[in-house]
């Protein structure tokens, strides 16, 4: 019983104490009456939602996010504007841009000339969904896509915008997206972490990635996503050092665990119970690992679906088929970067081979699910941070053209997890630059995918600094028009 | 105080003659437009009878010399009261037609308050002394008090009103299995209309409960004209104005949204189907897509499972951390079932969850040497609507026990050894949806068939390589065997990935080629020191790159090493120690603190042995990595004697140089000369000092880097 009293003692921390014992305790017997949960610890919803469970029965178990990191350009992939070909070189009319504002490379621009796209659209699958041909796999699929023309976004430049969209704010330190769904759903498989990270680069330019991306911002350190790479040590600092055997790693991990046990005898902090369990699964990845990296298992077919770069680490290929053994093996959450989408210029160059980098293997990761029987229970979303531009950033020549940032309206693609297939979502104008027809803010989607995994966004809370945070801040609406 | 209560014995008797008098030529009498103002005064009089009636009722309870002429004035207030409420009612029900249950019983039931009360006043002596008769019937009064007042209250407030709460909200019906008059129409009628036009309370002798009686439609005549919503009674009523006294749903009452009222519009434009399915009617239909908005998305529905929870405690102590048992969301009855890892499955692991055998509704047992026999505790778990058992060890045998399983709706085979035999069998399966087949051994055909007479089942045969004849280039092995400076001898070891590759090796440094190299079986025992090179080969594909590895066997040890002219600032070790202490320096990251680099001048090392040794090998461990202008020596000259003073050339070699862009590499280098007795060796290395023109710094230095000095 003493235990259980330190216990929950050491779970109400210093700083907190200090500052519920500030208030005095006039305002707390007055603060009991207006909060009733000041004194069981436990808010309202906390209670009615229990951590580790879905609030309703969930469409999708597990999320791959193939994020396209750079924003690549929605007039040269899935919003097919004919216009733009037509007026091309004529002046973006004022009516259209609305005083949108722009980022410090296009500010200084005299002249907003309109440009289409240089690479050729087609309907695809019994949808009709117009694809470019720089995607010529991903067209096989599309009746397996729900692809969404009216995002939006709030902020215009890389890293807000990356922020926004992992973290629900554009200025960091908030849980990220992989975070918040550790936190409400915790753990599928015991010997692997709930949220994992795998990296790539293209040729294009690119624009970095940083861990604050998959942060676990204010939730405990252990939703934090974990990278994961696919060469020979795909998770850094799990291989016992040289010399040291398995059964060596035991021994040492039996007796901290004794230590670790007689202090927590003592002070009951439950830190010291998490640590135990961390060391453990440490020890059991060690043999978990392998076995998800091991691709003895795998049919040729496999190789020839994916392309052939799946077999070279850390490239796009290879991370998409990591991130289907990973999800076949319980990671709830997979986040993929693929750096290089940022076209400023020489933009129909340097697209095709990003295209090329990503196209199969996004592909394959939908057929691949599909014939395991895992589509319908993993969401796969594809698609970068913000939209380009419909006009011309830089100089327009004959054979090149760049884009610069825009965040009124881009295209992404879900698929699987409960989104239904087959269809397009929202519309833009015909030039491509606001959003006529269902827009989709960040929250709203945001707000999607915690429904797919039957979480209620509005519940998922975690109380700091004084309030209560939620991933899609205080908006966001489930888009139900796309939930099947 | 006598006359008082004569008067109201008098009225008593009067208001009971009325009422008797009512009752019996109810149909007969027409009354005053004032009785009707009487009438509605019944909500509001009836609460007196029942508030006195009770406590007069608690007084019989009482000892006797508590009882007083108060209370018999309290027997008559009560008495009078209840049957000038019930006379009320009776002129309430006349003003406007009711019917229904509820009705009947709250008009038998007041009355037969009204009279029980006359008579408890009538009989108060008799009973007084006789309280064993009269206490029980006291509490049948009570009862009766309550019953009248409840079904009062249901005419007034709608069915159910007061156990409505513990309803709990109403499951809304997806949309593909909706029908048009139970789960559109009637949930809306149930919210607004119920309350005065159920079954159990028919005003105006309408109901709307079920779908024969909305055909049948009320005193004033038909609900609805099939296609004609603008004549139709129901839509003219409720597009009245809000004040107009046939306004409905009632001012007082909650109103029909406007949604709501397009819905039922639609409904009757549409024709008003009742017993079809929304999803059946023309996608264009207004109904159709009005009602979507009612009905919740198509298969959203969360499943109705018709079992209890399992056991809390079993689910718990059936977790561990391969087996994963989970509720499907909060508050679900039905459990998910995961496993996970070889090395925490058995058969056993599937037999324990047959303790919650009816809660498991999926199950997840894929990569896992799962075996025919263990289905037969898979094949007990009743509930189960989806189970995975993708590359596991199954056979036709073992699919064929599954046809038990009633409720299967998904079933994972992929990457087994199950034939179209079995999945004929379990093709009859009533619920079953979708079978996964990938890479399995099923006759195309045979499927195909299969596909065509069963329309509502999906096999899915995913991506068939076959197909595709493009050859690709398999990644190279992997060394798993660190390069470096081993003792005595070592095994090295190497891996593929892809199944069935062929891995050939070479020794000498050359490249192995798929005819004449060897094939690598098992871990290569190497006693000298190699430059191990490998290339993975499978038919059908393009052979991969070579890679190679550098096993340099510890040489002599040396006394002391003496460098005789200047390293580059940040090559320069404290100690030249590192050129002799068996450890390699990194090729990528070589600023690792075990490199020696030199660029604008040569490298000049002079090695000392106390005694004289018989040499015949020298290895130097140099770095490639043009990227970086790291690049090998361009030549490396060997003087040896046994005086320093004295040295002879051994030899002079030049180490081999890359020709593009390759990554980092150790790059060692030996040198051989006839075996000579010395003390010295002086070592001379010559960085390249023109990069060569492919590079992006074409003619500028490059830097050499020296991690190691092997003597043999």
């Amino acid at each position: 019983m003493e235990k259980e009293l330190l216990e929950r003692n050491l779970n109400l921390n210093r700083r907190k104490f200090l500052s519920k014992l500030s208030i005095g305790l006039g305002s707390a017997a007055l603060g009991s009456l207006l909060i009733p949960d000041l004194f069981t610890g436990f808010s309202e919803s906390e209670v009615n939602a229990p951590l580790g469970l879905a609030h309703f029965a969930p469409k999708a178990k597990r999320v791959i996010y193939l994020f396209q990191n750079g924003a690549p350009s929605q007039l040269e992939t899935f919003d097919y504007k004919p216009m733009l070909n037509k007026m091309m070189g004529q002046e973006l009319p004022a009516s259209i841009r609305m005083g949108q504002r722009l980022t410090g490379m296009t500010s200084g621009q005299k002249e907003f000339p309109l440009v289409g796209s240089f690479y050729k659209f087609a309907q695809h699958g019994k949808s009709g969904a117009w694809v470019s041909e720089i995607f010529p796999y991903m067209s096989k699929v599309v009746d397996d896509l729900c692809i969404i023309r009216s995002m939006h976004t709030e902020a215009i430049n890389h890293d807000p915008a990356l922020t926004f969209f992992q973290t629900g704010a554009q200025q960091g330190n908030r849980a990220s997206m992989g975070a918040w769904v550790s936190y409400g759903l915790g753990t599928e498989n015991k010997n692997q972490p709930a949220f994992c990270v795998l990296l790539s680069r293209g040729k294009g330019n690119g624009q970095g990635v940083y861990s604050k991306l998959w942060t676990n911002g204010f939730l405990e350190s252990k939703h934090q996503g974990v990278q994961f790479s696919s060469g020979e040590h795909p998770v850094l600092y799990l291989q016992d050092p040289d010399g040291m055997t398995g059964s060596d790693r035991r021994k040492m991990l039996d007796k901290v665990s004794e230590l670790n046990h007689l202090e927590y005898e003592k002070f009951g902090d439950p830190e010291i119970a998490a640590k135990i369990q961390q060391y453990e699964m440490a020890y059991r990845m060690q043999t978990a690992v392998p076995e998800i990296m091991d691709l003895s298992k795998e049919p040729d077919d496999i190789v020839k679906l994916y392309g052939p770069e799946c077999l070279v680490p850390g490239t796009y290929a290879a991370n998409c088929l990591l991130a289907r053994k990973l999800s076949e093996n319980g990671v709830r959450f997979i986040q993929l970067y693929h750096q290089g989408w940022d076209q400023h210029g020489n933009l129909p160059n340097e697209m095709r081979g990003q295209a090329k980098d990503v196209d199969q293997a996004s592909a394959a990761l939908i057929t691949d699910l599909k014939q395991r029987g895992l589509l319908d229970e993993t969401l796969v979303i594809w698609g970068g941070e913000f939209g380009r531009t419909n006009f011309c950033q830089g100089k327009m020549t004959v054979d090149t053209y760049g884009r610069d940032h825009h965040p009124r309206s881009f295209s992404i693609w879900m698929a699987g997890g409960g989104v239904k297939p087959g269809i397009v979502y929202g519309e833009t104008d015909e030039f491509g630059y606001n959003i006529v027809k269902n827009p989709v803010h960040v929250h709203d989607f945001q707000a999607t995918v915690l429904h797919q995994l039957g979480l209620n966004h509005e519940l998922l809370s975690y109380r700091y600094q004084g309030r209560r945070f939620r991933l899609t801040d205080v908006s966001g609406n489930v888009v139900k028009d796309i939930i099947s | 105080m006598v006359l008082l209560k004569r008067i109201g014995e008098g009225l008593l008797l009067a208001t009971l003659i009325f009422l008797l008098f009512i009752i019996i030529f109810e149909n007969r009498i027409h009354l005053p437009a004032w009785l009707h103002v009487v009438g509605r005064m019944h909500p509001m009089f009836l609460h007196f009878p029942i508030v006195l009636l009770l406590i007069y009722l608690f007084t019989l309870w009482l000892p006797a010399q508590a009882n007083n002429a108060w209370v018999d004035v309290f027997g008559l207030t009560a008495a009078l009261t209840a049957t000038i409420t019930a006379i009320m009612g009776f002129i309430l029900s006349m003003e406007e037609v009711r019917e229904g249950s509820a009705f009947t019983l709250h008009k038998w039931g007041g009355i037969s308050t009204a009279l029980l009360a006359a008579a408890f006043y009538y009989q108060h002596k008799h009973f007084t002394r006789t309280k064993l008769i009269a206490r029980p019937l006291t509490v049948v009064t009570a009862v009766l008090v309550f019953l009248t007042g409840h079904w009062g209250g249901e005419l007034t407030h709608g069915e159910n009103y007061l156990f409505e709460p513990f309803a709990g909200e109403e499951q809304k019906v997806a949309f593909d299995q909706a029908f048009a008059f139970d789960d559109v129409i009637k949930p809306i009628f149930k919210a607004k209309c119920f309350a005065c036009h159920s079954a159990s309370n028919k005003k105006g002798g309408l109901s709307l409960e079920d779908s024969a009686s909305v055909l049948e439609g009320g005193k004033a005549g038909l609900l609805y004209i099939a296609g004609q919503p603008d004549t139709s009674l129901l839509i003219k009523r409720i597009i009245l104005p809000l004040d107009h006294k046939k306004h409905m749903v009632p001012k007082s009452k909650p109103q029909l949204s406007q949604e709501e009222i397009k819905l039922l519009y639609a409904w009757i434009k549409t024709g008003a189907p009742l017993n079809k399915k929304v999803i059946n009617l023309p996608v264009t239909d207004s109904f159709r897509v009005i009602a979507a908005n009612f009905l919740s998305p198509v298969g959203n529905s969360e499943p109705v499972y018709d079992f209890p929870a399992g056991n809390e405690s079993k689910i718990k102590a059936l977790n561990n951390n391969y087996r994963i048992v989970v509720p499907l969301a909060a508050g679900s009855s039905a459990l998910t079932v995961k496993f996970y890892g070889r090395a925490g499955y058995s058969p056993k692991a599937i037999e324990e969850l047959l303790q919650l055998k009816q809660q498991i509704t999926e199950l997840s047992a894929a990569n896992l040497p799962v075996k025919d026999e263990d289905l037969k505790y898979i094949r007990q778990l009743s509930n189960l609507r989806k189970l995975n058992l993708n590359n596991t060890d199954v056979t036709d045998r073992g699919v064929d026990q599954l046809s038990e399983l009633k409720k299967l709706q998904e079933l994972s085979l992929s990457g087994t050894k199950v034939t179209a035999a079995s999945l004929e069998r379990v093709a009859k399966l009533p619920e079953l949806t979708s079978v996964f087949i990938w890479n399995t051994k099923t006759d195309a055909n045979r499927i195909a068939y299969l596909q065509k007479i069963n329309k509502k089942l999906k096999f899915e045969t995913g991506y068939v390589g076959v197909n595709d004849t493009t050859k690709y280039t398999l990644n190279p092995p992997t060394i798993k065997t660190p390069e470096g400076i081993f003792e005595g001898s070592t095994f090295v070891e190497v891996k593929h990935g892809v199944r069935g590759v062929e891995i050939r090796y070479s020794l000498d440094g050359s490249t192995p080629d798929s005819i004449k190299s060897p094939l690598y079986r098992k871990p290569l025992r190497v006693q000298s020191s190699v430059t191990l090179k490998v290339k993975a080969y499978k038919s059908g594909w393009r052979s991969s790159e070579p890679v190679q590895a550098v096993y340099v066997r510890k040489g002599l040890p040396i006394d002391s090493i003496e460098l005789s002219t200047v390293a580059d600032g940040s090559f320069n070790p404290k100690s030249t120690n590192v050129l002799n202490d068996g450890i390699i320096g990194k090729a990528a990251s070589y600023r690792d603190g075990k490199w020696f680099g030199f660029k604008k001048n040569d490298g000049d090392f002079l090695l000392q042995f106390e005694k004289p040794v018989a040499v015949r090998e020298l290895w130097l461990i140099l770095n490639s990595f043009p990227l970086e202008q790291v690049f090998p020596a361009t030549s490396i000259d060997v003087w040896g004697g046994m005086d320093k003073n004295k040295l002879k050339l051994l030899s002079k070699s030049s180490p081999i140089m890359p020709v593009g862009f390759s990554p980092a590499t150790i790059s060692p280098t030996q040198t051989t000369f006839p075996l000579t007795t010395l003390k010295y060796i002086k070592v001379v290395l010559h960085p390249l000092l023109k990069m060569p023109k492919w590079h992006f710094a074409a003619d500028q230095p490059s830097l050499a880097l020296l991690s190691e000095v092997v003597v043999n």
